[in-house]
């Protein structure tokens, strides 16, 4: 569904990515670890059109999207949030929603019909008329996941999706993720939460320094001696 | 469109219906005047206010649209309400040009890249004699020939102008292309990660928006009778920035109220010559500090806080009662 080859990226003197190759398959979820600064981001970032690679490839369902803008690529059903979270601050949670689904031409039963079902699974229907910026930091995080959704996204990169998450959310963002993921929806997802990251992933990629230091099972690369070292502790 | 702003457009819809009943020429000439400066102030609105493009180049834009009417009522006999047409589609394709050549920029290099083309079109039309007549200015036709006896036809006139424009600004503001044009100005990269095309929705809203100050710019022409490189200064770009921002900018009242209270603020203050400009800017900063949403965040400030009054204590009323 997704392929990475050969990507490298630097900023000045800083190589953030050094030759990242990895697969995604249809319905996999994939984690990302790393420490601070080991380029996942960055990783997102250029899988996204964000940053423009050095070196390397980008493929999409078997097109080869590297040089292809970002608009374009989230049109062709990539969707992402970000790190620092980046919704529509003075627009309501509603018209955040709706904004995807307008780029796509759907109609506007289709919209209202898909964000209210979204709205409805991450408990924020009764906040459907409230300035996104009037929202906590837990339920910002979760409408840009749905947000996402709308551009009827086939795969979603979240970059830390639960960064300033109370407890209790948590439970909701994995119930959603899992039940998405169950209507056939793919995701790759960078997270310090390893715990979360542990009980979804059905892969983990490990990257330190901006290269993969292993790939595969999650309890397998959880438990590995360079991983340990470079991140877990 | 919020109720509220929806009912003080009406009261001053009704106000402006009856105005001329109540007011001497001189008042209806300064009315005339305030609207012209309410378009400019919401078609700037709409390219700042909405989708978060701060350009200096609005009233070079309308004074394309001005000369361009004027030169062709002038020299090929058309009648100022088509030219004025005309006028505002070519200020629509020089704010077309303008806007592909700078609308990649960000910020301040879209600033200064806007503020250099208005002062290359100030000085080209106040450097040229054979067309433009320089500095003195074109005399151009009327729209109703002259001014003093035809007075309530040119209020009638351009309150008319005024009205399509803020259907226009309407329309565009709350449909689904004023929405996605709104996600541009909150954040341009989260608005690409969701399928927005960028560029193509400012290059369009720059366009329209230009057209619009063509309108406005063609008017105003017809109305004076004379186009001059006056209108193009930074000064007069600065009295539409200030109506936007004073009245709120990013809400459909705000450059109403703005231009219509700083025009008549400026009438009264005219007499102090250059320094209105800095009663003007005082305005402005006491507007900044204070209410950073101008007049109409005020106004709804207010409101809301009277509505949520209102409703406290009817909900201690209930109470009490039970």
């Amino acid at each position: 569904m997704l392929r990475v080859e050969n990507l490298s990226k630097h900023f000045g003197g800083t190589q953030a990515l050094k030759d990242v190759n990895f697969e995604v398959k249809p319905k996999e979820i994939i984690g990302i670890i790393g420490p601070n600064g080991s380029g996942k981001s960055t990783l997102l970032h250029t899988i996204t059109g964000i940053h423009k690679p050095d070196k390397g490839s980008i493929w999409y369902e078997d097109k080869n999207i590297t040089s292809i803008p970002l608009e374009d690529r989230a049109r062709l059903g990539i969707g992402r949030t970000f790190q620092n979270l980046r919704l529509f601050k003075r627009l309501t949670v509603w018209e955040n929603m709706l904004i995807p689904a307008i780029q796509l031409k759907k109609s506007k039963k289709d919209m209202e019909e898909q964000a209210s079902e979204l709205l409805n699974l991450v408990n924020l229907t009764h906040l459907k008329n409230e300035q996104a910026q009037n929202l906590s930091i837990g339920q910002q995080r979760l409408l840009e996941f749905i947000r996402a959704m709308m551009l009827d996204s086939k795969i979603v990169l979240l970059d830390e999706p639960t960064a300033g998450f109370h407890p209790n959310m948590i439970q909701t963002f994995i119930d959603t993720l899992l039940e998405l993921n169950r209507r056939g929806k793919t995701f790759v997802i960078i997270e310090h939460n390893i715990p979360a990251i542990m009980e979804v992933s059905t892969k983990l990629i490990a990257i330190a320094a901006g290269e993969v230091l292993m790939s595969g099972n999650p309890e397998e690369v959880h438990s590995d001696a360079k991983v340990v070292e470079a991140y877990l502790g | 469109m919020e109720q509220l702003e929806k009912r003080i457009l009406a009261v001053l819809l009704v106000v402006a219906l009856f105005l001329p009943l109540f007011v001497d020429d001189y008042a209806l000439h300064i009315v005339i005047l305030a609207c012209f400066f309410i378009m400019m102030a919401s078609s700037w609105n709409l390219l700042a206010g909405y989708s978060g493009q701060v350009s200096f180049a609005h009233m070079a834009l309308a004074s394309s649209g001005a000369y361009t009417s004027g030169l062709i009522s002038v020299h090929l006999g058309i009648h100022p309400v088509l030219s004025i047409l005309v006028g505002a589609v070519v200020a629509g394709l020089v704010g077309l040009f303008l806007g592909v050549l700078t609308l990649r920029m960000k910020d301040s290099y879209l600033a200064l890249t806007t503020i250099a083309f208005a002062e290359i079109f100030r000085l080209v039309i106040s450097l040229e004699y054979k067309v433009t007549n320089g500095k003195v200015g074109l005399s151009v036709p009327g729209l109703f020939g002259d001014i003093t006896s035809k007075l309530p036809y040119y209020y009638t006139a351009i309150g008319l102008v005024v009205l399509m424009v803020f259907f226009g600004i309407y329309r565009l503001v709350y449909s689904n292309f004023g929405l996605t044009v709104r996600s541009i100005r909150e954040d341009e990269i989260a608005a690409s990660a969701m399928g927005v095309k960028v560029v193509r929705h400012k290059i369009i809203v720059f366009t329209i928006s230009s057209a619009m100050a063509g309108v406005a710019g063609g008017f105003l022409a017809h109305y004076n009778q004379l186009v001059s490189p006056e209108m193009t200064t930074i000064t007069q770009m600065g009295m539409v920035i200030s109506m936007a921002v004073i009245g709120g900018l990013g809400t459909f009242i705000g450059p109403i109220i703005g231009g219509l209270s700083l025009e008549i603020i400026a009438e009264y203050v005219k007499e102090f010559g250059n320094y209105h400009l800095m009663i003007f800017g005082l305005i402005l900063i006491l507007v900044l500090r204070f209410s950073p949403q101008g007049i109409a965040g005020l106004i709804t400030k207010f409101h809301n806080r009277k509505k949520k009054k209102v409703s406290t204590s009817a909900s201690t009323e209930k109470e009490v009662q039970k």
